[in-house]
């Protein structure tokens, strides 16, 4: 491409960039979101820096944006850790919205038939149960059109549509069957009995899913992306790396795709699928099912698990960014900007993310044409 | 602009790595990028901060007491429907009184509602909080024990407790005044209803439109098209309102936040709209035959001069729930605020008789605003929702003279008889 005296072409990387590098390509691009968000404040009339300076200040230096940002880190993290794997594979699940969508119908449907008068120590595990088991077979169309189909993209095209049938299922359920009888009508499911509800920290958000989404990050990392010299030290991390490399070689190695798939979309499904019990039954706002559960958080994880470059300390440390971002949001809009500036602020960032994984595989080359 | 644009312009180059094909990235050369980035940034953010800071706004009076009032919103200030006109009100109160300062959250998630009330509370330090959509009221209502000192109004819901009173503004009188000039002027003899949700107060609404339509001719029936997708849709409004056309109606009213169902009727020729909420007959100036407009100005000021006067305060407020209509004037009929009815259809509305039991063989049009005074009397003396009256399926509802009360009406799930379409259950 040509651009006046300059000539561009884009080059994919010959060589891969050490960690430090693709850390720094990451900062330096939410960086630049930053800036170019930053016109529009400017166009508004605001400072941005005075602006960016309350919005993190807000989301992390102060107890009230600390709290809520760890109420938006619960679900992110979970569905994002959970998307990682695939994303190692080369398998794009991109509806977690839908798996997690499924996972508040299943816990939703244990809390109300067999919540009343249950024991918690019972009902609760089984609820995460109910919604890992939902959300993983939400996902598994997945793996199978990925593997078998025959056109690319078909992972894509899947777990993006099952996000659809989840929503309606919701939609359907709290018009018709688990409507609240005592609602006055409206759409949404009798509040859950107090045995189903996680505990959540008096006067908090924070519930002790929040636990789970630690221990979730740390278990992908003991079995999946544990490293020596760069090549991971158990063999279904091995197999999902090479899989996602080269899946023909791998499967000439003797490697089953398939089976990897299956496993890598269970995985995420189920993380994402207790992610919405964890929301629905632990998020005080909650305890019910409602149409306002759908927050597409589950697209959101995308972005967050690549900045955290599908590493689970780096997944933890994206969540808690993007999670402070959705949180510090407010601030924003109490300064008097529209609250579609905080969208723009949010999506701005969310792009740039994605635009950084372009420039670590592939580099732009400038020359003078003479 | 220029250092900004110049930054901009090493950073990428150096994200490109240059002509020199240079792989390896020089660690020292980076943080003196991000160094200067930062410096260049913060003087210009600076700079700019210094040239548009405008002049500090006057502060209230020090001797007056002061209150300050928060609005949760559940759509953005420029929907032109719901929560535009609750904007509209917060706005005429903060410029009126001195004592008064508010500040607003839009577009809040019902998830984070409890999460945005309390940081207008304890951040914002708000006095008095006003939680503006039903979704709102478990939030509301939690929040009143978190904060047993600030005051919460919310609207539309049903729930109450010593710091939380609610309010609302009903529009079902409306409904039934637009029905009797959609029965009238019904060419077709059917009647659309786009509606965005199957709650009690649509049902309600599309009872009221349609009793008003038979009242004036008993053969009209009324179609309903439920969204189910969002208060503002316009996409999804004007497919619904098509369909609808589609079927031979000639009349739409409709319950969304947008202007698309008057567009549609714009564009159509013969058919008729009632605007809703907003002043939206600019947008279908000769298909507008009436609407409903909503006054929220009224109920807010009288709320925060009770709050203020003491008269409302944290522990008083379990029973009081505001429930205006036509007679405490903080809803008005009309497309347009001081237009009752487009005076283009008033001569057809004039042609069309009418024999009422009470009020003799009189026009449509003397008939809407003769039922329009009766309902707007301090001492009401007309009830649309008089018997008798069927279920849908028949059945008797209403007796003959039996009115139905408000708590019915505020909990209605059902359809009266000659509304075609069905509840979803």
């Amino acid at each position: 491409m040509k651009l006046g005296k300059y000539e561009m072409e884009i080059k994919k990387r010959s060589k891969e960039l050490t960690f430090q590098e693709t850390i720094q390509i990451r900062i330096l691009s939410v960086l630049m979101g930053l800036a170019a968000v930053a016109l529009i404040f400017l166009a508004y009339g605001h400072n941005p820096l005075v602006l960016y300076f309350d919005v993190f200040f807000y989301a992390f230096f102060t107890v009230f944006g600390l709290l809520s940002t760890l109420s938006r880190f619960i679900p992110l993290v979970l569905i994002a850790i959970g998307l990682s794997v695939p994303f190692r594979a080369k398998i794009d699940n991109i509806g977690a919205e839908g798996q997690f969508l499924i996972g508040t119908v299943a816990a939703s449907g244990v809390a109300l038939f067999y919540g009343e008068g249950a024991n918690p120590f019972v009902v609760i595990p089984v609820m995460f149960l109910a919604g890992f088991l939902a959300g993983a077979l939400w996902a598994l169309p997945i793996a199978i059109f990925r593997v078998k189909s025959q056109f690319k993209g078909s992972d894509v095209v899947i777990s993006f549509l099952l996000f659809f049938p989840a929503k309606f299922l919701i939609d359907y359920l709290i018009t018709g069957p688990w409507r609240d009888p005592e609602g006055w009508g409206f759409p949404q499911s009798p509040l859950f009995p107090e045995s189903t509800q996680i505990f959540a920290f008096p006067g908090t958000r924070v519930h002790l899913t929040i636990f789970l989404g630690l221990a979730a990050a740390f278990l992908i990392y003991y079995f999946l992306t544990r490293e020596k010299k760069g090549i991971p030290e158990t063999k279904l991390g091995y197999e999902i790396n090479v899989l996602g490399e080269n899946p023909e070689a791998g499967e000439a190695a003797g490697m089953s795709f398939l089976k990897i798939a299956i496993i890598t979309v269970l995985i995420s499904g189920g993380l994402a699928g207790l992610a919405g019990v964890g929301e629905v039954a632990g998020n005080p706002n909650f305890y019910r099912l409602r149409p306002e559960l759908s927050r597409f958080l589950g697209f959101t994880g995308i972005a967050v698990a690549w900045l955290g470059g599908l590493n689970p300390i780096g997944i933890i440390i994206s969540s808690l960014f993007f999670a402070g971002l959705l949180a510090g949001g407010i601030r924003i809009q109490v300064s008097g900007l529209p609250v579609s500036v905080v969208d723009l602020f949010n999506g701005s960032l969310l792009f740039f993310v994605l635009v950084a994984e372009f420039f670590i595989r592939n580099k732009i080359e400038w020359r003078t044409v003479s | 602009m220029t250092p900004y644009l110049y930054y901009c312009r090493i950073l990428l180059k150096y994200l490109a790595n240059a002509k020199n094909g240079e792989e390896k990235m020089n660690g020292s050369k980076f943080y003196a990028i991000v160094l200067l980035g930062i410096i260049i940034g913060a003087g210009i953010g600076f700079g700019a901060g210094w040239l548009m800071a405008g002049t500090p706004i006057a502060g209230p009076d020090g001797e007056m007491p002061t209150l300050k009032a928060g609005f949760i919103y559940v759509g953005p200030i420029g929907d032109f429907g719901w929560t535009h006109a609750h904007d509209v009100g917060r706005v005429y109160i903060d410029d009126k009184y001195d004592w008064l300062d508010t500040v607003y959250v839009e577009s809040v998630d019902p998830a984070d509602a409890g999460e945005q009330i309390d940081y207008l509370v304890n951040v914002e330090g708000c006095d008095v909080i006003f939680t503006t959509s039903f979704p709102y009221m478990d939030a509301t209502i939690a929040a009143g024990e978190r904060h047993n000192d600030t005051i919460f109004f919310h609207c539309s819901g049903y729930l109450r407790s010593d710091n939380v009173g609610t309010y609302f503004n009903d529009f079902y009188q409306l409904y039934y005044l637009n029905g009797l000039m959609a029965g009238a002027l019904t060419q077709t003899g059917k009647l659309g209803y786009v509606a965005a949700f199957p709650i009690p107060e649509l049902i309600r609404h599309i009872n009221a439109f349609a009793i008003g339509a038979n009242e004036v001719n008993a053969s009209v029936t009324t179609d309903v098209r439920w969204m189910n997708t969002d208060w503002f849709d316009p996409t999804t409004a004007t497919n619904a309102a098509n369909e609808l056309l589609s079927t031979g109606v000639d009349m739409l009213a409709f319950t969304e936040d947008s202007s698309a169902v008057p567009l549609v009727a714009n564009s159509t020729d013969d058919v008729y709209v009632f605007s809703h909420y907003s002043p939206m007959q600019l947008f279908a100036p000769s298909s507008t035959i009436s609407g409903q407009l909503v006054h929220w100005d009224i109920m807010y000021e009288d709320i925060i001069q009770k709050v203020y006067l003491g008269q409302f305060n944290s522990t008083n407020l379990a029973d009081v729930d505001y429930l205006w209509l036509l007679q405490e004037k903080a809803c008005e009929l009309g497309g347009d605020f001081g237009v009752p009815i487009n005076p283009i259809f008033i001569p057809a509305l004039q042609a069309i008789m009418h024999t009422d039991p009470v009020l003799g063989t009189i026009s449509v049009y003397d008939l809407v605003m003769a039922r329009l005074n009766q309902m707007s009397m301090a001492n009401i003396i007309y009830e649309p929702f008089t018997g008798p009256m069927d279920f849908k399926n028949g059945t008797e509802w209403l007796t003959t003279g039996e009115s139905a009360d408000i708590y019915t009406l505020l909990g209605m799930t059902w359809f009266v008889d000659g509304v075609i379409g069905t509840i979803p259950t």
